[in-house]
């Protein structure tokens, strides 16, 4: 019971987060970029959060770095499992040469670290926000396609997938009716717990800057106000909204993907006679 | 004892991993505008006389065909020559182990007392699962591991460093350095809070796979054969339990050595310490590439190690491996 | 003189928002030298009511009524007595021999465990025993085969590890839990014939939904439904002259005797019909059947049956 009320309110703040990056342009009085008065403004006069060291107006930066974010953290999610799902489905279903040969290839890709690796690609390719978010879930991806194709050859064993060859079905009729809605909730519960996964990693990222300047997200403004003091100063108003966001959409999105877990997959664990 | 093919078999794909890691920072290095040795002789000076370029060349075999200079390349690279910074003009091979040293000073500890204290705490709360204990301590980890480790490492500068004054902002070494030495007392003074820190997300990984990992096992028919002989809880899990609960964590060291990477860089930044992790951040904010191919070589071999490690150590614990027939 | 009295023992477990009734008012009775098996489809309880007497049954269930042994009643003594009580006055022989043998401890550890807890062998005389049950139970080489694991060993060799665990510490009653499942037939055979002999002057309750492992092992039978008992008696009687229903319909069904499956399914616990809990399958139910529960009663020949036909 608990479990569904956690996740209907994870769900209801993920909302508000897109609802805020869909409709920046109208909520936001300035652009991220625009200089609209004094350096180290602190709240109120117009601005919300205040200003920073070179005037940008904070709440403005905080409504559009959520674009960013979002799309860095979703982005590469959605398309980490949807290449897992394809690629873990087509083995495990076909299986033969094919599956053994990539299998030995994950087997070798899986310790090469990705976030070292991430980091050497973008410093060399420059690239903007989308092309990090193909990266990440591109590079994301062997991990899941053995989370994937695990499930997908025993489902293909079932009897139920047997008897549906016996009569002659088509194997796309198979894999997208009888296996695929079978993989759903491994596959909603990875992309929730990739989406906060590489959100967070995103974040973290520009905090160590990965972007240019010119990109405004909430990794780099926080790392912008704790490289300028913020701390020491006392300014806290400059660099606890955008931490305060980061932490508020990682829980709803933590929360929501334990609390699909249980639902999915009650461990209950005890309850074997 | 160990079954010899199955660890040959671990040896050649740790091997192979590592050279796809040589070949991808190869190819990396040639798809750049310009070539390497241009870039890097530019950064040191603008003037180069001709012939200097040209004996550059021919020393690092850039004449030649490129399968010739991915075969030097993959020697120098095993010999340690990693190549040059642009930064620094300085090999980086030497350079980050120098750095590796100082991460050392955070990282031993905090691994070693991380793990012991999250799989503790996870085979503890597995156990329990289910009662009161369990859950409280499950749902506070769930909200630790939610928060980014950047933002605990700033909020603890905040609180112990700025508010409390317990600890020092940052650094490795106090300004009496410059008067007094490198005193080891005044280091370990800088290194407590980003060693707690790092020890706390280590333990909070391994919490929940020990955790879960406990779950699975004490739902096994033969941890009812271990009761139905008369041995007590104890027994059950010391004899019977932890140690089939810890084979699973072998499997999962390639996503803590890469928590722990990541994390190191975090924390390292936020209390700037000078070490791998400030070093990939400096490299980065500069586009050091020679340098942060130098760190991702280091942390894939890294990683790859502890793996091999692991699979050797789980493959010792686990007797269906160890005597074969399993893959 | 009976060693084992089960009295008016229910178990319920209770899950996420409901209370599920498994076993209902159970009265049993295990005298000493007795086979008794306890037959019937799965989900009946019958596992239920021997891990109620093991006492291992989940946190969330919960038992009422008594379980007399020696003197006191198991659902009432303290964890520590009832430690002492597993293994050496009631042993388990555990269902499946794949999953209930630890796969990382040797198997000469995990059959001395229950020796160096409830006996006075210690160092070489606790070997040489071990080894003496092995050697008992027909494993080949058993001086070696201490020192190896589990997986390294075939499903009827497993199983008679399993056995030799049960048995280590001769105790007053074995509780045998499926022991021939996930075996071939030839080797279930064996196993049979072993457990036929190990079983001689000692007290066995057998769980098994196979009628043959039944007749072959047990003196007296008691055929569960729903959690209750609908008959009971001398197991050739019983197999030979069913007077329920159900267990004549059970015995129908068995392949020897032309395979007559029942028609429907047995109720999901919590789901039992209010009146005769086999009533909606039987093929000779009355009016009064769909109203009334009915008794265990005496017919006769140390025979009793749960049916309205036989008031």
């Amino acid at each position: 019971m608990t479990r569904n009320i956690l996740l209907l309110l994870s769900v209801a703040i993920l909302c508000m987060y897109f609802a805020i990056a869909a409709c920046a342009p109208f909520i936001a009085p300035y652009t991220a970029s625009e200089i609209t008065g004094a350096p180290l403004q602190p709240p109120g006069n117009g601005h919300l959060f205040g200003t920073n060291q070179v005037g940008q107006d904070i709440f403005s930066q905080l409504v559009y770095g959520a674009q960013i974010t979002l799309v860095f953290g979703f982005g590469s999610a959605l398309l980490s499992v949807a290449i897992s799902t394809w690629a873990g489905t087509v083995l495990g279903y076909y299986g033969g040469r094919v599956d053994e040969v990539v299998c030995r290839i994950l087997d070798v890709m899986m310790p090469i670290p990705t976030f070292p690796l991430l980091i050497v690609l973008t410093a060399f390719f420059n690239p903007g926000v989308i092309q990090v978010s193909i990266l990440m879930g591109v590079l994301g991806s062997i991990h899941g396609i053995r989370l994937i194709r695990a499930p997908a050859l025993s489902l293909s064993q079932t009897p139920f997938v047997e008897g549906a060859k016996s009569i002659g079905a088509s194997d796309f009729h198979i894999i997208s009716r009888h296996i695929l809605p079978n993989l759903m909730p491994i596959v909603t519960t990875k992309f929730v717990s990739s989406s906060q996964h590489y959100l967070v990693m995103g974040v973290g990222l520009s905090f160590i800057g990965l972007w240019d300047t010119m990109t405004v997200d909430w990794g780099s403004m926080i790392q912008n106000a704790y490289a300028y003091g913020a701390l020491s100063l006392g300014l806290w108003w400059w660099i606890l909204p955008p931490g305060i966001a980061v932490v508020g959409i990682s829980l709803a999105l933590a929360l929501a993907g334990y609390s699909l877990e249980e639902i999915f997959n009650p461990r209950v664990g005890v309850n074997r006679i | 004892m160990i079954d010899g093919q199955y660890l040959l078999r671990r040896i050649g794909y740790s091997g192979a991993a590592f050279f796809v890691c040589v070949t991808i920072t190869f190819f990396i290095l040639h798809l750049m505008p310009g070539d390497y040795i241009t870039n890097y002789l530019l950064s040191l000076s603008n003037t180069l006389p001709k012939e200097a370029v040209e004996q550059f060349y021919q020393q690092y075999g850039l004449d030649r065909p490129l399968p010739e200079q991915y075969m030097i390349y993959i020697l120098n690279i095993l010999q340690g020559n990693w190549g040059y910074s642009y930064q620094y003009g300085l090999p980086v091979f030497p350079m980050i182990m120098e750095k590796l040293s100082w991460s050392l000073v955070i990282l031993l500890p905090a691994t070693v007392t991380g793990i012991l204290i999250g799989t503790v705490l996870g085979a503890w709360s597995g156990w329990k699962s289910g009662g009161k204990k369990d859950l409280a301590l499950f749902n506070i980890m769930i909200v630790f591991r939610a928060i980014p480790e950047f933002w605990w490492a700033i909020m603890a500068v905040w609180i112990f460093a700025f508010y409390l004054q317990w600890f020092p902002l940052g650094g490795f070494t106090s300004i009496s350095v410059l008067t007094s030495g490198m005193d080891p007392w005044d280091v370990l003074y800088h290194a407590i809070l980003p060693i707690g820190l790092m020890a706390s997300f280590i333990a909070a990984g391994n919490y929940y796979v020990m955790r879960n990992s406990m779950i699975a096992v004490i739902g096994e028919d033969y941890i009812t054969t271990a009761r139905a002989k008369g041995l007590d809880e104890r027994a059950v899990l010391w004899r019977h339990a932890l140690k089939n609960a810890l084979l699973p964590m072998a499997t999962m060291t390639t996503f803590q050595i890469a928590g722990i990477i990541m994390g190191n860089v975090f924390i390292e930044t936020v209390f700037s310490w000078p070490g791998i992790g400030l070093l990939t951040t400096e490299a980065l904010s500069i586009r050091d590439l020679p340098l942060l191919e130098g760190i991702f070589l280091l942390d894939a071999l890294m990683t790859i190690g502890a793996m091999l490690t692991a699979d050797i150590l789980a493959s010792y614990l686990d007797p269906r491996i160890r005597m074969g027939g399993h893959d | 003189m009976s060693l084992l009295t089960i009295n008016n023992l229910s178990v319920q477990f209770e899950t996420a928002g409901a209370t599920v009734p498994v076993l209902d008012r159970i009265d049993f009775e295990v005298a000493a030298g007795d086979h008794i098996a306890l037959i019937g489809e799965s989900g009946c309880g019958k596992t239920v009511l021997g891990m109620s007497v093991m006492r291992l049954l989940p946190p969330n269930a919960r038992i009422t009524g008594a379980i007399r042994y020696a003197g006191s009643d198991l659902l009432q003594v303290a964890e520590r007595e009832m430690q002492q009580i597993r293994g050496r006055g009631i042993a388990l022989i555990s269902q499946n021999s794949v999953s209930s043998l630890n796969p990382v401890v040797r198997i000469g550890d995990q059959i001395a465990e229950s020796l160096s807890l409830h006996t006075q062998y210690r160092g070489d005389d606790l070997r040489h025993e071990v080894i003496r049950l092995l050697a008992e139970l027909g494993i080949e080489q058993p001086e070696e085969s201490v020192q190896k694991f589990p997986h390294q060993f075939s499903g009827g060799m497993r199983e008679r590890i399993l056995v030799a665990m049960a048995l280590a510490c001769n105790p007053d009653i074995i509780i045998a839990d499926e022991p021939t499942t996930g075996l071939d037939a030839l080797v279930k055979v064996q196993i049979l014939r072993l457990l036929k002999k190990a079983m001689q002057g000692r007290t066995l309750l057998l769980i098994t939904h196979d009628l043959g492992t039944a007749f072959t092992l047990a003196s007296r039978t008691a055929v569960m439904y729903a959690g209750e008992i609908l008959e009971c008696g001398p197991t050739s009687e019983v197999f030979s002259h069913p007077r329920h229903p159900y267990t004549q319909g059970l015995l129908a069904s068995s392949p020897s005797a032309g395979f007559h499956p029942i028609p429907g399914l047995s109720p999901a616990p919590g789901q039992v019909p209010s009146g005769c809990r086999f009533c909606p399958r039987c093929s000779c139910a009355m009016d009064t059947c769909r109203s009334l529960h009915p008794h265990l009663k005496e017919t006769g020949r140390g025979r009793r049956v749960r049916c309205f036909r036989y008031d």
